[in-house]
C-alpha cells in the first residue's frame, strides 16, 4: 500500500484530474437518475442538489467553525490549569 | 437464570471475579473465552421472547431477562462488541482493567435485559462506577481528575433518574421499565428522560463524554465509547420513543459535535465529539418514533458501536505506539503504521456512510424516516450534520494522522509502528463487520424491532452520497487550512461547572476560610475565655466546697479516729480499766435515764 500512496503523491496532479474526472461522472450520472422518489422538491428540481448542498454545507461548516475558533471558542492548552504535557501510562 | 435464559452479566460479573486467579499462560485464553461465552449465550437469548429471570423482591417484581427483538438487536452488538475489545486489549496485563471492563459489560447488558425500573438502576450504576476505572487506569496526570469529573456527572444523572423512577413508583405503583406515555409527560417522565439524555450525552449533557473518552486509556477508550451512549439509546428507544423533544436534542447533536470535532486537535477527543454527534441521529431517530425511524436507530446504533469502536481502535494503537494523541505532534504516519491507516480509513469510510460501509445503511434509514414524518427542518439539518461528518472523520482525520504535514518527534517517528498481532486482529474483525453490514445488511435488517420495508441500494441513494461526498472533498482540500490542527482546545459546557467548581473553591478557600478563622478566634476570645473562666469557678466550688464538706467529714472521722488510736496502748489492764469504766458510765447513764 505504501508505494501506491508514494506514487499517487508523486503524480499528484494528475490524480486530482482523475478524482475531478470521477466527480464529473458522478454528477453527470445524477442529472440522469431517475428523482421521481427524492424525499423533496429540491432534489426533484435542481440538477446536481446534492453536490451543491454538500459544497456550501461543506463551506459553511469549515468557515464558521474556524471563525467560532478565532472568536473565542479555542484557547490554550492549559487553560484549566492542568499539565497538558501530563505524562501516561502508554507514554511511560 | 431459569433453564433457557442464561444472563451474559452473570458470566461477565463470575469471570472478573476469577480473573485475579487466572494466571501465566492461562490468562490470555481465558480473557478470550468469557466474552465467547457470554455471546454464545446471547445469540441462544435471542431465539426466546418473554421474560425470564424474575424474582420477588419486597413488593416488586424484579424482571432481570426482558427478552425482545429491541433487547436482541442491542445485547448481541454488545456482546460481540466485548469479544472485539478484550482481543483489542488481550496484552494489557492489569487484571483489574480487565475485570472493571467486564464489570462494564454486565452494567451494559444487565440494563439491555432489565425489566424493571429497580434492577435498571443497579445494573446502570454498575456502569458508571466500572468504567471510570478505564479512565483512571490511563494513570495520566490528569486521569484522576478527569475520572472523579465522570463520576460525579454520572451520579447526579443517577439521582435525577432514580427521583425520576421513585416518582413514577408513587405515580404509578409499579417499577415496570416500558414505554411511557411521552403525549402528556409528567414530571418523573422528563427526569427519567434526563437521567438516560445524560448518558446518551445529550446537549447540554454531554460534557463528561470528550472529557472522559480522550483520557481513557487506550484499551478502555474502545470499550467506553460503545456502551454507555448505545445502552442509553437503547432505554430512550425503550422508555421515550416518539417524544418530541428528542429530535430537537438529536439535531442539536448532530450540529454540536460536528463543529467541535472539526476544531479538535486530540485524535480521540475528535471520535468522542463524533459520538456526540451520531448518538444525535440515534436521539433524533427515537424522537421521531416511528417503526422506520426506530428500526434506524437501532440500525445505527449496531454499525456506530462497530466503526467507532475500529476508529478509537486504529487511534488507539498510533497512542499505544507512539503516545501521542495529538495532530501537532503526529502526522504522516502512513510510512510506519500502514495497517492501521486501512482499518482506519475503513472506519472513516463506514462513519461517514459511504456506499457498501456500515453506516450506509442505516444513517439513511433516520433521514427517511425523517421525511416520511414530514420533520423537513429537522431531517435537512441531519444531511447537513452528515456532511459534516465525511469532513471531520473521513477527510479530517486520516488526512491529518497519516497524511498531511510530519509534526512527529524523532523520538515519536521512531515508536510508531503498526501495533500487536492481536491489535491487528480486533481492528481486522471490526473492519470486515463493517464491510458486511454495509453490503449485506439483511442479517442486521432482521434483527430490527419492527419488519424493515427499506432498501438502502436505490441508484438515486447512491448517487446522493457520492456526490455529497466528493463535492465535499472538493471543499476540504480548497480551505482545509482553515481547520489545519493548532495545539489549543475548545472550550465546551463543562467550564460552566468547572467554573462553578473553581467558585466553590473560592468560596472554600477565601470567604469560607476566612470565617470558619474569624469564628475560631471569636470562641477563643469570647467563648473560650468565658468558659475557662466559669471552669475555673466550678472547680473552686467543687475543691473548697463540694470537696471541702466531703473531705472535712473525713479528715474529722480521721482527727477521731487518730484520737481513738492513743487509746490503744496494747496493755490488757489498761484496756481493761477503759472498758469497765465505759461500762460504768453506760451502766450509771442507764440507770439515771430510768429513774430520772
Amino acid at each position: 500500500m505504501i508505494p501506491i500512496i508514494e506514487y499517487l503523491t508523486k503524480h499528484l496532479k494528475p490524480f486530482i484530474w482523475v478524482c475531478c474526472g470521477i466527480l464529473a461522472v458522478i454528477i453527470g450520472f445524477s442529472l440522469v437518475v431517475d428523482t421521481s422518489h427524492a424525499h423533496s422538491w429540491v432534489e426533484q428540481h435542481i440538477p446536481a442538489f446534492w453536490s451543491l448542498f454538500a459544497a456550501a454545507a461543506a463551506a459553511i461548516i469549515m468557515v464558521g467553525a474556524s471563525w467560532l475558533g478565532r472568536a473565542g471558542l479555542q484557547v490554550r492548552p492549559d487553560f484549566y490549569g492542568c499539565c497538558p504535557e501530563a505524562k501516561t501510562s502508554e507514554e511511560e | 437464570m431459569t433453564s433457557s435464559f442464561i444472563h451474559p452479566s452473570f458470566l461477565f460479573i463470575a469471570g472478573a471475579l476469577i480473573l485475579p486467579f487466572v494466571r501465566g499462560p492461562l490468562r490470555k485464553p481465558y480473557l478470550f473465552l468469557v466474552p465467547i461465552l457470554a455471546l454464545a449465550a446471547v445469540a441462544m437469548n435471542a431465539n426466546l421472547s418473554d421474560t425470564f429471570a424474575t424474582f420477588q423482591f419486597m413488593d416488586w417484581q424484579l424482571i432481570f431477562g426482558r427478552v425482545d427483538k429491541l433487547s436482541s438487536v442491542f445485547a448481541l452488538i454488545m456482546a460481540v462488541m466485548a469479544v472485539i475489545g478484550t482481543l483489542y486489549g488481550l496484552q494489557v496485563d492489569r487484571a483489574g482493567e480487565h475485570m472493571a471492563a467486564w464489570f462494564y459489560v454486565a452494567g451494559s447488558l444487565g440494563t439491555i435485559y432489565s425489566g424493571d425500573y429497580l434492577s435498571l438502576f443497579f445494573f446502570w450504576e454498575m456502569m458508571a462506577f466500572s468504567s471510570v476505572f478505564l479512565i483512571w487506569f490511563r494513570k495520566g496526570k490528569k486521569s484522576l481528575a478527569v475520572g472523579y469529573r465522570y463520576l460525579l456527572v454520572h451520579t447526579v444523572g443517577g439521582i435525577i433518574l432514580l427521583a425520576g423512577i421513585m416518582l413514577r413508583y408513587q405515580a404509578e405503583g409499579n417499577i415496570v421499565f416500558e414505554l411511557m406515555d411521552v403525549t402528556h409527560p409528567a414530571l418523573y417522565t422528563w427526569l427519567i428522560m434526563i437521567g438516560f439524555a445524560l448518558n446518551a450525552a445529550v446537549v447540554p449533557l454531554h460534557s463528561w463524554l470528550p472529557d472522559a473518552y480522550g483520557e481513557a486509556s487506550y484499551n478502555g477508550a474502545v470499550f467506553m465509547c460503545a456502551f454507555t451512549t448505545k445502552t442509553a439509546v437503547y432505554t430512550l428507544a425503550r422508555g421515550c420513543a416518539g417524544m418530541d423533544i428528542l429530535i430537537v436534542l438529536g439535531v442539536a447533536m448532530a450540529l454540536y459535535g460536528v463543529v467541535y470535532a472539526v476544531l479538535e486537535n486530540d485524535i480521540r477527543r475528535l471520535l468522542a465529539w463524533s459520538i456526540v454527534s451520531q448518538v444525535g441521529y440515534m436521539v433524533a431517530g427515537v424522537g421521531i418514533g416511528s417503526d422506520l425511524a426506530i428500526n434506524g436507530a437501532a440500525a445505527h446504533a449496531v454499525v456506530h458501536i462497530l466503526y467507532k469502536s475500529l476508529l478509537f481502535m486504529g487511534t488507539g494503537s498510533v497512542l499505544y505506539m507512539t503516545g501521542k494523541s495529538k495532530f501537532t505532534e503526529l502526522g504522516g504516519l502512513y510510512r510506519k503504521m500502514p495497517a492501521t491507516l486501512f482499518f482506519t480509513v475503513i472506519g472513516c469510510l463506514s462513519i461517514s456512510a459511504a456506499p457498501y460501509f456500515a453506516a450506509y445503511v442505516s444513517k439513511s434509514m433516520i433521514i427517511t424516516a425523517g421525511f416520511e414524518e414530514h420533520l423537513t427542518w429537522a431531517t435537512w439539518l441531519l444531511m447537513f450534520g452528515a456532511t459534516g461528518t465525511f469532513i471531520y472523520n473521513g477527510l479530517k482525520l486520516p488526512y491529518f494522522l497519516f497524511f498531511g504535514k510530519n509534526n512527529c518527534s524523532d523520538e515519536t517517528w521512531e515508536a510508531a509502528g503498526d501495533p500487536p498481532w492481536n491489535m491487528m486482529i480486533a481492528m481486522a474483525l471490526g473492519a470486515t463487520l463493517c464491510v458486511v453490514v454495509g453490503s449485506a445488511p439483511s442479517f442486521l435488517y432482521e434483527m430490527l424491532p419492527y419488519p424493515v420495508h427499506y432498501n438502502p441500494f436505490t441508484s438515486y441513494h447512491l448517487l446522493e452520497t457520492l456526490q455529497l461526498m466528493g463535492a465535499a472533498s472538493v471543499v476540504f482540500f480548497l480551505l482545509k487550512g482553515l481547520i489545519a490542527p493548532q495545539d489549543r482546545i475548545s472550550l465546551d459546557l463543562d467550564w460552566f461547572y468547572r467554573s462553578l467548581g473553581r467558585v466553590f473553591l473560592w468560596l472554600v478557600r477565601n470567604p469560607i476560610q476566612w470565617f470558619d478563622t474569624a469564628w475560631g478566634e471569636a470562641y477563643r476570645a469570647v467563648g473560650l475565655r468565658s468558659l475557662m473562666t466559669l471552669s475555673r469557678f466550678w472547680a473552686w466550688f467543687d475543691w473548697h466546697g463540694i470537696d471541702g464538706v466531703v473531705d472535712g467529714f473525713a479528715r474529722s472521722v480521721r482527727a477521731l479516729g487518730g484520737r481513738v488510736r492513743t487509746l490503744q496502748s496494747g496493755q490488757l489492764q489498761y484496756m481493761l480499766f477503759y472498758a469497765s469504766s465505759l461500762a460504768g458510765v453506760v451502766l450509771i447513764t442507764f440507770i439515771l435515764y430510768q429513774y430520772l
